[in-house]
């Protein structure tokens, strides 16, 4: 059966998995890029996926340069009893990581291939109805109501939410 | 006495052995290779050592030079220093969504 030309969508998690060098699953997001580039197919992306990687990646910066969970609490149970924070805060805002971000989103939208496509106002109560049908996180059901109107059937996510939705073909990594 | 450090390849009386030369010397005075092309090169054949690893010989031998790149240039984009959790990030973004 060939694939050439079948058109497959990335979930923000396999961006996310490909983009970070020392992600856990990294080795495995490249195996299955590496089959998709090798059957043909046409990677598809929407704004939503590079706006979850944005909040993936600021977290992950917050998590691991700014404040430590066990500071974090510390300064939360002491801002409980009205006192002021004896730990300096150090999360990062968007701004500030901005840098990563743009070094990211550039790297990821020029590659050869890969298009991107819009979220347009009718998906919306589509993504209504896949919360309905398939009891789906609000993030989820977009994707999926994006690959509806774009007539992709295939998905290319480490997420086992869609597991639950029916006609979709489902590529682990 | 003379001041050339390898007189006989001047002379040519003897083959010059670029192995006896030292490694600074073992490409032609007036290659086009900088430094920085050939900083750049090593970079990207330890890349592909690494791509090959984590793909194995069966999908690496099957994909094209170009192809590679693709994978090469998707991959690596943030290197945050330390081992992701997945399950950490994702809880992250669950936070978020409830938010």
């Amino acid at each position: 059966m060939t694939t050439q030309g079948e058109k497959i969508y990335l979930d923000a998690n396999f961006l996310i998995s490909m983009a970070i060098g020392n992600h856990r699953d990294n080795a495995s997001a490249q195996k299955l890029l590496a089959t998709i580039l090798i059957n043909g197919y046409e990677m598809y992306i929407s704004p939503l996926c590079i706006h979850e990687m944005w909040q993936v990646i600021k977290k992950y910066e917050d998590y691991h340069k700014g404040n430590r969970k066990l500071l974090r609490r510390v300064n939360k149970s002491i801002k409980k009893i009205g006192l002021k924070f004896i730990f300096e805060e150090r999360n990062f805002s968007y701004k500030q990581v901005l840098n990563i971000l743009q070094t990211c989103t550039a790297k990821i939208t020029s590659i050869k291939g890969l298009r991107i496509i819009p979220v347009e106002s009718d998906r919306i109560s589509s993504a209504l109805n896949f919360i309905k049908k398939y009891d789906l996180k609000p993030a989820d059901s977009l994707h999926l109501s994006v690959m509806e109107k774009y007539s992709i059937s295939n998905i290319a996510s480490g997420d086992g939410h869609f597991n639950r939705v029916d006609g979709i073909n489902k590529m682990w990594f | 006495m003379s001041t050339i450090a390898y007189p006989e390849a001047y002379l040519g009386i003897t083959p010059i052995n670029k192995f006896k030369l030292p490694e600074s010397r073992q490409f032609s005075s007036d290659t086009s290779a900088s430094p920085i092309v050939k900083a750049e090169e090593l970079v990207i054949s330890d890349d592909i050592d690494e791509l090959r690893k984590n793909i194995g010989k069966r999908l690496f031998k099957q994909l094209s030079y170009e192809q590679k790149m693709t994978i090469l240039s998707f991959s690596n984009i943030v290197n945050l220093g330390e081992n992701v959790d997945i399950d950490l990030l994702y809880k992250f973004k669950n936070d978020l969504e409830v938010e």
